[in-house]
């Protein structure tokens, strides 16, 4: 059970902080949370979500609200949708001042967040392998994202993080040592999350004729 | 460049405030200031017990004076011009001309009020007051004692005269002495001195305003100066606690006892206070002094106040004094079965109350405030104050004033309370069931963040009108009562950061 936002503050001041320190201990919580989400390509950024060719749309709408990068789209076919990146070549062909088409997107790419197909939607929805963005600690009752029992990562860098302004370095060190100590459990278990080899088999070489 | 962890505690406040030196110059167990709080043997402070009513019907008028007279088992109570009995504060028993003050003894069966214009009177029940009649005896006595079979009395112009032995009533003309070493000052307050003197005489400790005198000899009244500068401001401005004769005048709290060489001043600590400006000199007669235990009590007045609106509670052991707002007019101790400390009210006319009773004056709470001296975390240097446990009971706000400020300060609201169960969340010290951790008389309680500073001095205030119990004593019957709040221990952790 992950824990929320307030209580991982609470756990930061408990026997530490007053009180009035908490703006800085949820700073301190953001910072350890932004740098323990961007410190490794964790599996558990990434996720998948229906998305919706909205019937006579440029843009696909995933049903993920925490959409931050589209891994690959499929239409509703299963068919790989491909993905362009050079938005402008993108856009050079396909964009909605021009005359698109109702139909099966052929191509996509993603501009702040929003899907954008090459042709119009049908009203079919597809899917998406997407990465997520960064979980937003602003109220009280947001979660971190991270895996189950991670979130005292949080607070032991955030109380590391609070004794390090405060200057208290002696019990900053021990906080961070955990808090690193969690990021590299972390990498153990949530790097990649397939786990057979699925390495190639060797080409087949004859034998010297004889 | 900041180093490691360091700590400090205080836990001995022994020596009561000091208003006296600069602020980096207190002693270790004084502190900057103190209002309605006591301390005790151990140097823990605490706020102090409060008042109650004595009795129900008010007397007629301000109460002047009264004393606990054993031969009577009762007080006795001047109330404006009239003497009362405390089991009828409606019904007259004397009346005299003036109200001044009619301070009280007990000679041989007789309880004895001098007035200061109406002269000796004598009584062997309290409701009957006859006057001394005989011709010799003195008419106007400013002050009074039994010391030695007699009764002594003290005079205008420097005149002390002394009964015939045992007998109250009979008084011979030439049994008087003159205190004229230094002036001819009045007497105004007499004590019996503890103990002997070196060649084996007890003593009588005679005061007048600026002087005070050993009486060695009842028949002959022979005498030595004690001290050429020191007295007593009144009648009742003089107590006894232990073997020390305790006097409250302008010069401040002295003490004196057999083999001292004068008066000793206990009230240095507090000498801004002994100034025309802080006092109103001009009250001293109404300047007063009480007992309990071992314990001295003292009323006086403010500057502006023509009433006693100052208490300074002394310890004559520790020498230490704390300044409270329950002043009274005078002041009494039982001696009884039960000893109780009793005063007169300067501000409800006709009021006694019993002191040390209770968490409230009367019912309404009780604000005290007490600031530490100032802590020095590195050597002058600054530091960075992250933690503050305060161990003692009770609930208030503390403010950690930093660096000599006069005002203000980091505000923490502290509860160091058990007034009720407290109920774990089944993870604690026990077996994992749900379990209470019991009452307790003290708690500790951490405060965090008070950032860098080179000296910090924490305020303690509230108010209170409650009391706490301690520990009972030797496991069983009534737990002692004790003030509100209490603070036993200081400690604090901080960070140096340097030489800044």
């Amino acid at each position: 059970m992950s824990m929320s936002y307030r209580e991982q503050q609470d756990a930061v001041i408990s026997n530490g902080f007053d009180e009035t320190d908490r703006v800085s201990v949820k700073n301190a919580i953001r910072f350890r949370h932004a740098w323990l989400w961007d410190l490794e390509d964790w599996s558990f950024r990434y996720g998948t979500t229906d998305v919706t060719f909205t019937n006579g749309s440029q843009i696909a709408v995933p049903t993920a609200t925490d959409l931050h990068a589209v891994v690959a789209l499929y239409d509703s076919n299963g068919s790989r949708v491909r993905g362009v990146q050079d938005l402008r070549a993108f856009f050079d062909g396909s964009n909605s001042r021009l005359n698109l088409s109702i139909g099966a997107p052929g191509c996509y790419t993603v501009v702040d967040g929003q899907i954008f197909t090459d042709t119009l939607g049908d009203g079919t929805t597809g899917l998406a392998v997407y990465e997520k963005s960064k979980p937003m600690l602003i109220n009280d009752d947001d979660t971190s994202g991270l895996p189950d029992g991670y979130d005292l990562a949080l607070v032991h860098g955030g109380k590391a993080e609070m004794f390090k302004l405060g200057i208290v370095p002696d019990l900053a060190a021990s906080f961070d040592e955990d808090f690193t100590a969690a990021a590299n459990a972390l990498r153990r278990n949530y790097l990649r999350q397939v786990k057979e080899t699925g390495q190639q088999l060797g080409a087949y070489t004859p034998g010297q004729w004889r | 460049m900041t180093s490691a962890l360091k700590g400090g505690s205080v836990q001995d406040f022994s020596a009561g405030p000091n208003l006296r030196d600069a602020a980096p110059k207190l002693a270790v167990n004084e502190s900057s200031d103190a209002w309605n709080v006591t301390f005790d043997e151990r140097g823990d402070v605490a706020s102090r017990l409060g008042y109650v009513k004595d009795n129900t019907d008010l007397y007629p008028d301000p109460i002047v004076n009264m004393d606990w007279i054993p031969l009577l088992g009762t007080k006795v109570v001047q109330a404006g011009t009239d003497l009362y009995l405390e089991s009828d504060p409606t019904t007259s028993v004397q009346t005299f001309s003036t109200n001044g003050t009619v301070t009280f003894a007990e000679l041989n069966d007789h309880a004895i009020a001098c007035h200061p214009v109406d002269g000796i009177f004598t009584s062997t029940d309290g409701s009957t007051w006859t006057v001394v009649a005989d011709a010799d005896a003195p008419t106007a006595p400013l002050c009074c004692v039994t010391w030695q079979g007699r009764l002594i009395v003290g005079l205008a112009k420097g005149k002390v005269f002394a009964s015939d032995f045992g007998d109250a009533t009979s008084w011979t003309s030439t049994s008087f002495n003159n205190l004229w070493e230094i002036d001819q000052r009045d007497i105004v307050a007499l004590h019996v001195a503890s103990g002997q003197d070196i060649i084996g005489q007890a003593g009588l400790v005679a005061c007048k305003q600026d002087s005070s005198y050993l009486i060695t000899d009842p028949a002959t009244l022979d005498y030595s100066t004690i001290d050429a500068t020191v007295g007593a401001a009144g009648p009742l401005a003089i107590t006894g606690v232990g073997p020390k004769v305790i006097t409250l005048s302008k010069r401040g709290i002295c003490w004196w006892q057999q083999g001292q060489i004068g008066f000793a001043n206990a009230s240095d600590r507090l000498f801004p206070l002994w100034q025309a400006d802080q006092l109103n000199f001009g009250e001293q007669s109404k300047w007063c002094a009480g007992r309990k235990l071992n314990r001295a009590i003292f009323s006086l007045t403010r500057h502006g106040s023509s009433v006693n609106d100052l208490a300074l509670e002394f310890h004559p052991d520790q020498d230490w004094i704390a300044p409270r707002s329950d002043a009274m007019t005078c002041y009494t101790t039982s001696s009884g079965n039960v000893e109780a400390l009793y005063g007169g009210s300067p501000t409800v006319d006709g009021q006694a109350y019993v002191l040390d009773s209770g968490g409230t004056d009367d019912g309404a709470a009780i604000s005290y405030r007490f600031q530490t001296r100032w802590f020095q975390l590195n050597d002058g240097y600054k530091a960075v104050l992250w933690q503050i446990r305060l161990h003692g009971r009770g609930a208030g706000t503390f403010f950690c004033r930093k660096d000599y400020a006069a005002g203000g300060g980091i505000s923490r609201d502290f509860s160091l309370s058990s007034d009720t169960l407290s109920w774990d969340d089944g993870l604690s010290w026990d077996s994992g069931l749900m379990w209470d951790e019991g009452l307790t008389f003290q708690q500790s309680q951490p405060f965090f963040s008070f950032g860098a500073c080179r000296e910090f001095s924490l305020l303690f205030e509230g108010n209170v009108s409650t009391t706490a119990s301690g520990p009972q004593v030797l496991g069983v019957g009534t737990a002692p009562v004790l003030g509100a709040f209490g603070l036993s221990t200081i400690v604090w952790l901080f960070t140096p950061l340097g030489l800044s």
